[in-house]
């Protein structure tokens, strides 16, 4: 069992004997400490997309699948092609892999879920460092980190950051809530 | 009154404060008279439900009051009295139901609606997170988060039938605002003499709020029920706010009365020149008053409330002009944020704008008041889904 706090796009559950594939997942705090998720599935099977939201502490019966280890490595129209270390090439449709692309770059480590000895979908760590490529400017004096103002990357997505990030810097993302969790650390 | 006669089952479990069992009890009343429905409400703490509902008897398990029918929820009550679902069955604010409770809903020929009544925002993934029937992960059930809010796609805000009409009605007489101040220990409306209602939590920096407010030399009395602010006014007055007494302190006056029931509490937002309220259910009340208000949102760990507080700023007082919305906005972060005694408060730019906001809340309240209220739109769901199984 998973709390739906723990799934990510990639991940595979069982409902009312259906397998549902988690193609999005959206984290959002709601009153009191509390939080919800709200998933966007498709249907294994007939292929059909739904959604629900649920509140995050709500168990799931998840499907372990089989994972490989692979890189992105390019786009080919609507497919996404990932390679692993022995250059074998796995494609993945655009459509089971929403939440991917918003960190989806080149050469990124990720893994490849398998469905009855198929690629499905992929699941992409759990924390990225990623480049900010625009953001306004940064706030003189306020290091607080209470005040957020958002930041682009390079895929477009945005992601909420402190005021004082700057352009060019390079920030760690959690990929589940998309949340910034601190300036990455220079090597 | 709807063409329904529905059951609903609402389980109301209290975390803290009043705010849970505030909601839940307003919104049951609104169900029962506005909607027709019959209400069974279980509520796991009935010392919070009596400071509000003088009415309610502790000692009783099961009653009747405004025609809800009162459960107390506890293992053995549930045990001996819940034997079948109702309609809908409701989880106030995401509270986890009974084991036989589900297993009822589980087995019944016709399973239920089951509703989780999540917190009110005015966030907007509000709109699309709003009353997406989902199925549950591992029962055959579907369960659906009702979240309130303030735009056409939410589940909107409870408003009872009739209440922003008596709500004006009042608001235009001054001798039934009197009159009703007296019964309450409150003192008459005076011309020229701001009046300004405190409700807040224990963080609140209450004694910087009160030195900007000595700073401005105006006449400004609070009103303040038992129990709120207690020790920062204990603190600021030399001595504790008893209930039934008034304290001058220079140019401001406190009025400490008892503990409110809901429907005073109404009154005492809608004579008050400005309100600082607490927490979803004062929040909603204070937007129906019409009058200018301050929030004070229940605080979440890492911050999470301050985008709630500033969509709710955005949402309510977004057309406001310029100048006055700073000051406005100043107040609800010190407010929330906490403030220093050194802070430059600009509490008497705040009361020369007062006139100014009043008219700018009493607009926003009707342009509110248009939109369908939270029962109307609850039952109407229910009605759908009900419709759906056939």
């Amino acid at each position: 069992m998973k709390f739906a706090q723990d799934l990510r796009s990639g991940n595979v559950v069982t409902m009312n004997g259906n397998l549902l594939l988690v193609t999005k997942a959206e984290f959002s705090k709601s009153g009191r400490n509390a939080s919800v998720m709200k998933f966007k599935f498709r249907n294994l099977k007939t292929g059909s997309p739904s959604e629900g939201i649920y509140k995050t502490d709500e168990k799931f019966e998840d499907v372990q699948l089989e994972h490989k280890e692979v890189k992105y490595s390019y786009a080919d129209g609507d497919n996404f092609v990932f390679m692993d270390a022995e250059y074998n090439q796995f494609e993945v449709s655009k459509d089971f892999m929403e939440d991917a692309l918003k960190y989806l770059e080149e050469e990124m480590p990720c893994e490849i879920v398998m469905y009855e000895g198929k690629p499905l979908s992929i699941e992409i760590p759990v924390k990225v460092v990623r480049e900010v490529i625009y953001t306004e400017p940064a706030v003189k004096g306020d290091t607080s980190g209470k005040v957020m103002k958002p930041a682009r990357l390079q895929t477009g997505f945005e992601v909420a950051v402190p005021a004082f990030i700057e352009i060019g810097e390079k920030i760690e993302i959690d990929t589940r809530t998309d949340e910034y969790v601190s300036r990455a650390k220079v090597a | 009154m709807s063409e329904s006669f529905i059951k609903i089952d609402i389980f109301c479990h209290v975390v803290d404060n009043l705010g849970d069992i505030g909601v839940c009890w307003r919104f049951c009343r609104a169900l029962v008279r506005d909607q027709g429905c019959y209400v069974r409400l279980f509520v796991d703490d009935f010392d919070a439900f009596a400071k509000i509902e003088p009415m309610l008897d502790k000692t009783r398990d099961i009653q009747h009051i405004e025609g809800v029918e009162v459960f107390r929820w506890d293992h053995a009550v549930i045990d001996l009295h819940y034997n079948a679902s109702a309609d809908a069955v409701i989880e106030a604010f995401a509270c986890d139901l009974p084991e036989k409770v589900v297993g009822l809903m589980t087995l019944a020929p016709r399973p239920p609606v089951w509703l989780d009544l999540e917190y009110m925002s005015a966030e907007p993934w509000i709109d699309t997170h709003h009353a997406v029937v989902s199925p549950h992960p591992t029962l055959p059930l579907t369960k659906t988060l009702f979240f309130p809010g303030f735009t056409e796609k939410s589940g909107g805000l409870t408003r009872e039938a009739g209440l922003i009409e008596r709500r004006q009605a009042f608001q235009a007489d001054m001798a039934a605002q009197n009159a009703w101040r007296a019964s309450v220990g409150l003192p008459s409306r005076v011309t020229g003499v701001i009046d300004i209602s405190l409700f807040c939590y224990a963080v609140s920096p209450v004694e910087a709020l009160l030195q900007a407010f000595v700073g401005t030399g105006e006449t400004v009395r609070f009103m303040v029920p038992a129990g709120v602010a207690t020790a920062p006014l204990t603190r600021f007055l030399g001595q504790k706010p008893e209930p039934g007494t008034v304290v001058r302190h220079g140019n401001i006056i406190f009025h400490n009365i008892t503990f409110l029931t809901q429907d005073d509490y109404d009154r005492l937002l809608w004579s008050c020149d400005l309100n600082f309220v607490r927490g979803e259910d004062s929040l909603v009340r204070a937007v129906w008053a019409g009058n200018p208000l301050v929030w004070d949102i229940y605080k979440q760990d890492q911050a999470a409330h301050m985008p709630k507080l500033k969509a709710f700023q955005d949402h309510f007082w977004g057309g406001l002009a310029p100048v006055d919305r700073e000051i406005l906005d100043f107040f609800s972060v010190m407010w929330n944020e906490g403030g220093r005694q050194d802070e430059n408060i600009p509490a008497a730019g705040l009361l020369e704008c007062l006139p100014r906001l009043q008219d700018y809340a009493r607009r926003r309240s009707l342009e509110q008041a248009a939109q369908d209220d939270l029962a109307t739109r609850l039952v109407g769901f229910i009605l759908r889904e009900m419709k759906k199984q056939g």
